[in-house]
C-alpha cells in the first residue's frame, strides 16, 4: 500500500503507507478519505524538506513508542539522526517546523533536541552568534532579567 | 497578605515595531522555542536563552521558574527575595512555578520563605521533605492565597512537626491532590503524633482523586484512616495504614486498582482479611471451614480470577496466621503479582509456594524467610516455575538442602540471594552457582551466613566465578572465623556484643575483592585461573528463530540488478510459535545498506545489552536478555520520585 505526498514546490512523492503514517496528520487524513488514489497536499513543506523527512521515517519505521516522559526527554540523539541533523540551520529549522506539522513528534524531538544541544553551557552572546540572532533587548531590560534571575546564576 | 497586582499577560517590557529577523531561530513560533527548550535541563542555559532575544525571553523565563532549581542556600534566599518585590517583576514569575522543590536544602528552608511561594498560584507540586525547620505555619501560610487549585502533590516526608492544621488545610485547599506523603522515618526526629485520623478522614472526604498515599510511622493512626480512605478515595493505588481484617477486606473491596500493599508491621490479620478474593464466601466460612478446605475435605472456593490483576507488590510480613489457603485465593485473583513477601508467615507450607508458582514469569522478588515448614519439594518447583526471579530469600527455611539450591541456581536473572541459616547447605550447593554461566554475570549479592557446613573452597570458587559479587556474608561460618580474614570485612556494627563481633563475617565492595585475591594466593589446592574476561555464554537463539547475526548471515536478501545496496525497511524474524506476531528487529540496530554476505554489525552480548532487547521481543521467545542497569539519567531522581508518587 503506498500513499502520494504533493510538497509545497508541487514535486510528487509516493511512499509506503506506514512510512507516511509516522506523521500523526496524514494518518489522520487517510483515516478520514479512505482509500484514495488522490496526492495528499502538503503546502507548508518543500520538496527539500520533505525528502528528508521522508528518509527519516523510513529509518525509524517500527522504533518502539514511547510514552515515558523522562525516557523521550533524556535519550540521547543516536548515530544515524547526529547525522542526518547536520545540516545548514535554515534546514534543520525547516525539519523542525515541518515535524511539528506533520505532526511527528519523535522527529520534532530530535530536531529540538539538536538545538538544545547546541545551546547547552553556553553564554547568551555565543547563542545569539551561532544561530545569527540579532539582540532587541535594551541594555537595561537585559540588566533587569539579570537581576531578577541571579538565583540561577553559576556561582 | 501580599497582594500581586502586577496586570499585564506579556512581559510590560514594550515590543519593539514588528522585525524580520534573518535567524530562523529568532522567527520560529513561540511554542516550538518552548518546545526547545524542555530540553534544557540547566539553569545557566535557560537564563542565557533567555537574555538572547526577546523571542526568546518569556519562553525561556518561564522553562526556567517552571521548576527552580537551588544549588545552594545563597540561591535559594535570593529566589526569596525577588519573590518578596512582585511589584518590580518585569515578568509574571508567579504564574510561571509549577513545582517546588527545596528538599535538598532541608533544615534553611523556613516557614517565612516559604510563604513567600503563596502567590505561585499554578503550583502542582510540593516537595519538602526532610525540611524539618518547617512548620504547620509555614503550610498554612503557603495554603492561605490562591495556592491549591492546581496541586497534585505534597510531601512532607520528615517533617514530624506537622499536625492535623496543615491536613486540614490541604483537604480544604487541594481538592486535585493525587499524592500526599507523610512518611516519617528519620530516626533522629521526634514522633510524628500531630496527625489523627480526624485529619486523614476529612482529606479522605475532601481529596477523591488521591493515589498515593504514605502515612507510616504516623503514630496516632488507627485503622479508621484506612476505612475513610477504601471508602472514600476508589483510585488509591498504594495505602499504608495500620488495619485488621474487617478494614484490610473492606480496602481490597473498594480499591481494585491498588497496585502496592504493605501490611504494617505485627498486626493481627488472617485469611479473613482476603475473602473479598473470593466469589463468594458462604456463610459459615470460619477458621474450621477453611482447614476442611485446606485438608481438601470441602471443595476448594471460587477466587475471582484475575481481579486485582493490578496488584504487583504484596507484603505481608509477619502475618503470621496467613495461611496457604489465603496464598492460594491471593495469587488467583492478582496473578501478576511481582514482588511478593511473605516474611515470618510462619503456616505456609509447600502447598503455598506450589500456589505461588502460578505466578509464573511475573514474580520477580519474592522473600519467604521464616517459613520454616517449606521443603526442596516446593523450591525446585517454583525455581521451574518462576524463571525471572531476581531476588529470593529463605532465610531460615532450614528444611532446605543442596537440592533446592542447585534449582535455585538455575534461575538466570538471579541477582540476590538469601540463605542464612539453611544449616544443611555445603559446598555441593554453592558449587551449582559456579556451574551456571548465566550466574557470572547476574549474581550479585549472597548471604550464606549460619551455612556452617560450607567450606573455603566452594567461597573461594564462588568469587572467581561470579564477578559481580558485591556482597557476601558469612558471619558464623567456621571456616572464615580465621583472624587474617578479618581486614577484609566489613567492620562489625557498634551495636554488636563482644561475641557477635567475633563472628561476624561480612564483605562487601572491595572487601569481596580482596578476600578472592586473598583465598586465590593461599589456597594450597591447583588454582583455577579466574576467568577473566569471565566467560559468557554465546547468545542463542531459538532453533526456529533465523539468527540475523550469523556471519555471513543467514538472510534471505533479495539481490539487486546491478548489485547496489539493498535498503532493507526492516527485518522480521520467525516467531518460535507460528501463532506469535513475527519478531521485527530494530531497525537502527542494522546498517541498512546489508548486501548478501556482508556482515551485519549486530551485537548482542557485549555491554549494550539495551540492544539486545531491542532485538528480540523476550516475551515471545521467552529468551532470557538480562538488561544491565540503564545508567541514572541526570538531574531527574527528585522527578522520578515525584513521578512514583503521582504513579
Amino acid at each position: 500500500m503506498s500513499v502520494r505526498l504533493l510538497s509545497s514546490d508541487s514535486e510528487d512523492f509516493t511512499v509506503a503507507k506506514e512510512v507516511a503514517e509516522r506523521s500523526m496528520l496524514i494518518k489522520n487524513m487517510l483515516e478520514d478519505v479512505g482509500d484514495n488514489d488522490n496526492p495528499i497536499p502538503l503546502p507548508n513543506v518543500t520538496a527539500k524538506i520533505l525528502r528528508k523527512v521522508i528518509e527519516w521515517c523510513e529509518h525509524h519505521l517500527g522504533d518502539p513508542v514511547t510514552n515515558d516522559e523522562n525516557e523521550r526527554r533524556n535519550t540521547e540523539i543516536d548515530e544515524w539522526d547526529q547525522k542526518f541533523m547536520e545540516v545548514d540551520q535554515e534546514t534543520l529549522f525547516d525539519i523542525i517546523l515541518a515535524a511539528n506539522y506533520l505532526d511527528i513528534k519523535p522527529l520534532l524531538d530530535v530536531g529540538c533536541k539538536t538545538v538544545a544541544n547546541m545551546i547547552k553551557g553556553k553564554t547568551a552572546e555565543e547563542i545569539r552568534k551561532i544561530f545569527n540572532i540579532v539582540n532587541d533587548l535594551t541594555p537595561e531590560e537585559e540588566a533587569q532579567i539579570r537581576k531578577e534571575n541571579e538565583w540561577a546564576e553559576d556561582r | 497578605m501580599m497582594e500581586v497586582d502586577w496586570a499585564p499577560e506579556t512581559p510590560n517590557i514594550q515590543r519593539h515595531q514588528l522585525y524580520q529577523s534573518p535567524s530562523p531561530a529568532q522567527s520560529i513560533p513561540s511554542e516550538l522555542i518552548s518546545y526547545i527548550l524542555q530540553f534544557l535541563t540547566h539553569p545557566h542555559d535557560m537564563l542565557q536563552s533567555a537574555l538572547t532575544c526577546r523571542a526568546w525571553t518569556f519562553n525561556a523565563l518561564e522553562a526556567l521558574w517552571w521548576k527552580p532549581q537551588f544549588r545552594s542556600t545563597a540561591h535559594w534566599l535570593a529566589f526569596c527575595q525577588i519573590l518578596g518585590e512582585p511589584r518590580a517583576w518585569s515578568y509574571p514569575y508567579s504564574t510561571f512555578v509549577r513545582r517546588i522543590n527545596v528538599s535538598s536544602l532541608s533544615t534553611n528552608v523556613n516557614d517565612h520563605q516559604l510563604m513567600l511561594l503563596n502567590q505561585c498560584d499554578r503550583i502542582e507540586r510540593i516537595t519538602l521533605i526532610g525540611c524539618t525547620s518547617l512548620t504547620d505555619t509555614g503550610l498554612l501560610g503557603l495554603l492561605s492565597n490562591k495556592v491549591g487549585h492546581y496541586v497534585t502533590s505534597v510531601d512532607l516526608s520528615d517533617i514530624t512537626t506537622i499536625t492535623n492544621a496543615t491536613i486540614f488545610k490541604i483537604a480544604a485547599t487541594c481538592p486535585n491532590l493525587q499524592g500526599l506523603n507523610l512518611s516519617m522515618c528519620r530516626e533522629d526526629q521526634q514522633r510524628c503524633t500531630g496527625v489523627t485520623d480526624q485529619s486523614i478522614c476529612r482529606l479522605a472526604e475532601a481529596c477523591p482523586q488521591l493515589r498515593r498515599i504514605k502515612l507510616n510511622n504516623c503514630d496516632a493512626l488507627t485503622e479508621k484512616s484506612a476505612l475513610a480512605l477504601a471508602h472514600h478515595c476508589p483510585r488509591l493505588l498504594e495505602i499504608d495504614c495500620p488495619v485488621n481484617d474487617q478494614v484490610l477486606a473492606e480496602v481490597w473491596s473498594h480499591l481494585r486498582e491498588l497496585r502496592e500493599y504493605r501490611l504494617a508491621q505485627h498486626e493481627p490479620v488472617t485469611d479473613a482479611a482476603f475473602h473479598p478474593f473470593y466469589v463468594s464466601v458462604p456463610s459459615d466460612m470460619d477458621d474450621h471451614y477453611r482447614r476442611l478446605v485446606a485438608q481438601r475435605l470441602r471443595p476448594p472456593l471460587e477466587a475471582k480470577d484475575g481481579y486485582f490483576d493490578q496488584l504487583r507488590m504484596l507484603d505481608l510480613s509477619n502475618a503470621a496466621f496467613i495461611s496457604d489457603e489465603a496464598v492460594r485465593v491471593i495469587v488467583h485473583a492478582a496473578p501478576k503479582i511481582r514482588n511478593l513477601v511473605l516474611n515470618k508467615c510462619k503456616e505456609i507450607t509447600d502447598e503455598g509456594v506450589l500456589s505461588i508458582c502460578r505466578l509464573g514469569r511475573f514474580l520477580h522478588y519474592l522473600h519467604l524467610g521464616h517459613c520454616e515448614l517449606l521443603t526442596d519439594h516446593s523450591i525446585i518447583k517454583l525455581a521451574h516455575a518462576c524463571t525471572r526471579i531476581r531476588y529470593i530469600d529463605l532465610a531460615q527455611c532450614s528444611n532446605l538442602t543442596n537440592d533446592a539450591v542447585v534449582a535455585l541456581a538455575t534461575l538466570p536473572r538471579l541477582k540476590r540471594i538469601g540463605l542464612v541459616k539453611c544449616f544443611n547447605i555445603s559446598d555441593t550447593g554453592i558449587d551449582a552457582f559456579s556451574q551456571n554461566p548465566r550466574m557470572a554475570s547476574s549474581l550479585e549479592r549472597v548471604h550464606l551466613s549460619y551455612c556452617v557446613k560450607l567450606s573455603e573452597a566452594s567461597i573461594r570458587r564462588l568469587l572467581n566465578f561470579c564477578y559481580r559479587l558485591n556482597h557476601l556474608s558469612l558471619t558464623h561460618v567456621p571456616a572464615f572465623l580465621r583472624p587474617e580474614l578479618l581486614d577484609f570485612r566489613r567492620p562489625p556494627p557498634k551495636t554488636f556484643s563482644q561475641q557477635q563481633r567475633n563472628v561476624f563475617c561480612v564483605y562487601s565492595g572491595h572487601g569481596v575483592k580482596d578476600l578472592r585475591v586473598y583465598l586465590n594466593k593461599t589456597s594450597t589446592q591447583p588454582s583455577q585461573p579466574p576467568p577473566s574476561p569471565p566467560q559468557r555464554r554465546p547468545f542463542q537463539l531459538p532453533a526456529n528463530v533465523m539468527d540475523a547475526r550469523a556471519r555471513p548471515p543467514a538472510l534471505d536478501l533479495p539481490q539487486t540488478a546491478d548489485g547496489s545496496p539493498f535498503r532493507l525497511p526492516f527485518f522480521y524474524l520467525a516467531p518460535a510459535n507460528p501463532n506469535d506476531p513475527p519478531v521485527q528487529l530494530a531497525p537502527h540496530l542494522l546498517d541498512r545498506q546489508v548486501r548478501p554476505n556482508v556482515t551485519l554489525p549486530m551485537e548482542v552480548d557485549p555491554p549494550n545489552n539495551a540492544m539486545a532487547q531491542d532485538i528480540l521481543w523476550p516475551d515471545v521467545f521467552n529468551v532470557d536478555l538480562t538488561p544491565l542497569p540503564r545508567p541514572a539519567p541526570v538531574d531527574l531522581e527528585e522527578d522520578v520520585l515525584d513521578e512514583q508518587l503521582m504513579e
